[in-house]
């Protein structure tokens, strides 16, 4: 088994204790989940029962329904409807396996295109109701329903049939191997379908759900406080008493709230600048970081001009040192650029599948190529605000600016102003993914962002070979036959270099050095059951 | 309070983003935007929804938040006793630290208190309010470990916690509003201790210290009234770093939080309540005014 901790940020001696999760034996081949008693990846302590931890939000509740949510992100409302609902899968961040936690298994039929979801026997939500297949079924109808959730147009179109009380059957349209990854990362949560029929429009802040806590009390915009579940499904979990979570939005704040003893941890995040994690460690705290898959992404618009031609997008790798880019991006002369499109432990890595390395002679050719064409490189930059991004947007800038033939103009708007701009209207040629986009395995994210109507696929990206091979990989199981269809992905993309990979991403968690058993998902989504304080 | 409210919806609704794609996230289509943007009456003409929102509020009914899913006269009624007790609190801390001290100065105009007090005022009032907190916070809260870095008690709930929660965000706006009230009061005291009635009392014997506190103060006070009008106004609307930064379940960091979302109906909402409390305040201000200097009332009857 093996890690990916990075190094930059790791502070072994001080993580003895802060189990950074992950990585878990699975003994089921792809597609099936059906380990039990996950384990770690650096030799946890194990956390005593018992005590009450208090960790920083990044950003305001917005609803404990996750119909609701859209983001799964693991700052926002995912890390606290885990705290309610606990996952039915989870995806590792490191090996980027699904294990089961909730659910017993999830198994494909041969082709993919029906899959049974065995849950465990005895498990009930909070209100006594027992948490079954119908309970399962229910939710996703309800997610389907709202239509908020980014998986809404995936279940609409999803076939459901309880079995039996513990066994419901996914029938689905296009056979997938892998939907169990799906499941895990974006449709972990399962609502008691008595509470939300009994109060629809209050469910959002009153839920109910089956995992190791309670919401005792809610004050929007401020703290949560959570008490242990009695009726758990896990015998002797959850480790702790309470749990209090509580927002503060500002970044150094969060840092200096757990230093001063008013908090314990951070929810984890992508969000590595390297001076507050330093600020962090100055300051007693123990900070770990699992490198990922992915990293920071730049969309191209592949849908008009410049973009639309592959010259131009090359010339953007030509054209800048993506790891002076890293560096100033995240604030470190440690960070690094992405090299290949997997890191090196994957099973997808292919060491001579590499990005173009900068070459500015090469880089001017091409802009001084399609400037003689009558299509020069003229760019706005749509900017998502936030220290990494403004940071990325202004380097990009100056260094482009280098060049003859090219112009930058940068438009910082806040997220909700670029979310229409770029991902609605695609109305733009360059703009960073809010954070790092992150795939610990090729489903479902790489999918998503590569394959023609992907749903993060906002680059217009559109190559048939490709979603040839996304596909045939999406529909087989053996281990070699995906490592293939994935090396043709990776040299595709490498020649049509579709978007701009940047730095390497991390998951990173910050927390005072009692904190143990600390553990989350693909997403950084907190698993709650085994965190806890260490012995003393 | 009309005009205000309704340029503060339209430049809402100028906003690029719309509270629909706040919603939906990423993946929606501009079908569903469109959708929903319906559903929730959106796109509807800005002077109809304004009409609307408008004999709304006139009933009491400031809607319902987008974002939160909550009455937003509730909304503001949870956050408003945070934020007056900061403006309070930050008031009198101000009004301590800058009253005595410009008396003082102001009355022995080149003494050490006056250029102390005169330096430290330059350099409040030129540190923003986010600088003055970051270093009050390392000093205070991480070295010190006098009052807690972040988050809110309620007074109900535990007073003495209540107020170790609020005492650094309101050091933070007081001190600033301290350098100014120290300022303009300083120059008025100048300016008295030379008035004839001054030199008179001084004349017959009275004490310095009676003199200043008995003759000197009230009519000194004029230019202070007036600035504490616009500092509280100014403190209510404007404490959104502070309340951000100290994560202050208060109007600021709500109006903050909303905007991202695109939450219209808690803009007009936190927007009216300031507005109103502002006319209030000067309404107040002016009656105040009245009651210090009788030259006033004289005036208005005239």
């Amino acid at each position: 088994m093996s890690t990916r901790t990075s190094s930059w940020r790791l502070t072994l001696p001080k993580l003895a204790g802060l189990a950074v999760v992950g990585a878990l034996a699975l003994t089921g081949c792809a597609g099936t989940a059906s380990a039990e008693n996950p384990a770690h990846s650096d030799a946890p302590r194990e956390a005593r029962a018992g005590g009450e931890l208090t960790m920083l939000m990044h950003v305001p509740t917005r609803s404990f329904d996750p119909a609701d949510d859209n983001t799964m992100a693991s700052t926002g409302d995912a890390t606290r409807m885990s705290a309610i609902y606990d996952l039915l899968l989870v995806l590792d961040p490191v090996t980027g396996e699904v294990r089961p936690q909730l659910a017993e298994s999830m198994t494909p039929n041969d082709d993919g295109s029906i899959w049974t979801l065995r849950l465990r026997d005895g498990v009930t939500f909070s209100d006594g109701t027992p948490l079954d297949a119908a309970a399962v079924q229910f939710t996703y109808q309800h997610i389907a329903q709202k239509g908020i959730s980014s998986q809404t147009r995936a279940i609409q179109s999803w076939s459901m049939t309880v079995v039996d009380p513990l066994t419901l059957e996914i029938a689905i349209p296009t056979p997938n191997m892998h939907l169990d990854r799906t499941i895990a990362d974006s449709l972990p949560f399962v609502v008691s379908p008595t509470a939300v029929q009994a109060d629809p429009e209050g469910f959002a802040s009153a839920p109910v759900g089956a995992g190791p806590f309670v919401l005792d009390e809610y004050e929007p915009d401020n703290y949560e406080v959570y008490s242990a579940n009695p009726e758990y499904w896990q015998e002797g979990l959850p480790k702790l008493d309470g749990l209090r979570l509580e927002l503060v939005p500002d970044a150094a704040q969060r840092i200096n709230t757990i230093a001063s003893g008013a908090a314990n941890a951070q929810a984890p995040s992508s969000d590595a600048d390297a001076a507050l994690l330093a600020n962090a460690e100055s300051q007693g705290l123990v900070t770990s970081s699992v490198a990922q898959n992915g990293g920071g992404w730049i969309y191209l618009n592949n849908e008009r001009p410049p973009f639309d031609d592959e010259r131009a997008r090359r010339a953007m790798y030509l054209a800048l040192d993506r790891a002076e880019l890293a560096q100033v991006a995240l604030g470190s002369a440690e960070a690094t650029a992405i090299d290949t499109m997997f890191v090196a432990d994957s099973p997808y890595h292919e060491a001579d599948i590499t990005f173009p390395e900068p070459d500015a002679e090469e880089a001017q050719a091409l802009f001084d190529e399609l400037a003689d064409e009558g299509a020069p490189v003229e760019i706005t930059y749509v900017n998502i605000a936030g220290e990494v991004n403004s940071r990325t947007a202004q380097f990009i800038q100056a260094k482009l600016s280098e060049f003859e033939n090219v112009t930058v103009d940068i438009e910082t708007l806040d997220v909700t102003a670029a979310r229409e701009q770029v991902f609605v209207n695609r109305d733009y040629d360059m703009s960073p993914y809010p954070g790092a986009y992150k795939f610990p395995d090729p489903e479902p994210g790489l999918y998503n962002l590569l394959a023609s109507g992907g749903l993060w696929n906002t680059t217009g990206y559109a190559n048939a070979d490709v979603d040839a091979a996304l596909d045939a990989a999406r529909a087989t199981a053996d281990p070699e036959e995906r490592r293939a269809e994935y090396r043709f992905v990776q040299e595709q993309f490498m020649s049509d270099l579709p978007g701009l990979f940047t730095f390497t991403p991390t998951i990173t968690v910050v927390a005072d050095p009692s904190v143990a058993g600390m553990s989350y998902n693909a997403r950084g989504v907190v698993s709650w059951p085994e965190v806890g304080f260490a012995a003393e | 309070m009309v005009l205000i409210t309704f340029l503060a919806t339209a430049a809402v609704d100028f906003m690029p983003g719309s509270p629909a794609v706040a919603i939906l996230g990423n993946e929606a289509t501009p079908e569903q935007v469109a959708a929903l943007t319906a559903q929730m009456g959106l796109d509807q003409p800005l002077h109809a929804r304004y009409i609307e929102w408008l004999s709304g509020a006139a009933r009491g009914d400031l809607g319902e938040s987008i974002r939160l899913q909550l009455p937003v006269s509730e909304v503001i009624a949870q956050r408003l006793p945070v934020t007056i007790e900061l403006t309070i609190l930050a008031l009198l801390i101000a009004l301590v630290l800058s009253v005595p001290t410009a008396l003082v100065a102001g009355a022995n105009v080149g003494g050490w208190v006056d250029r102390a007090a005169s330096t430290a005022s330059s350099a409040l009032i030129s540190l923003p309010s986010f600088a003055a907190a970051v270093i009050l916070i390392y000093l205070l809260a991480i070295r010190m470990k006098i009052f807690p870095v972040s988050g809110w008690t309620p007074f109900t709930q535990d007073p003495l916690g209540n107020l170790q929660h609020a005492f650094l965000p309101a050091l933070v706006l007081g001190l600033m509003e301290a350098a100014m009230f120290y300022r303009v009061l300083r120059s008025d005291v100048i300016a008295t201790v030379r008035e004839t009635f001054v030199l008179a009392a001084r004349a017959r014997g009275m004490g310095k210290r009676y003199v200043l506190l008995r003759h000197v103060l009230r009519p000194s006070l004029f230019s202070l009234l007036t600035l504490t009008g616009l500092a509280l106004g100014r403190l209510l609307g404007g404490a959104m770093v502070v309340e951000v930064l100290f994560a202050l379940p208060g109007l600021g960091s709500l109006l903050l939080q909303s905007v991202p979302s695109r939450d219209i109906p808690v803009i007009q909402g936190v927007v009216l309540v300031i507005a109103v409390v502002y006319v209030l305040v000067n309404i107040a201000v002016d009656l105040i005014y009245s009651a210090v200097d009788p030259r006033v009332r004289v005036r208005s009857a005239a």
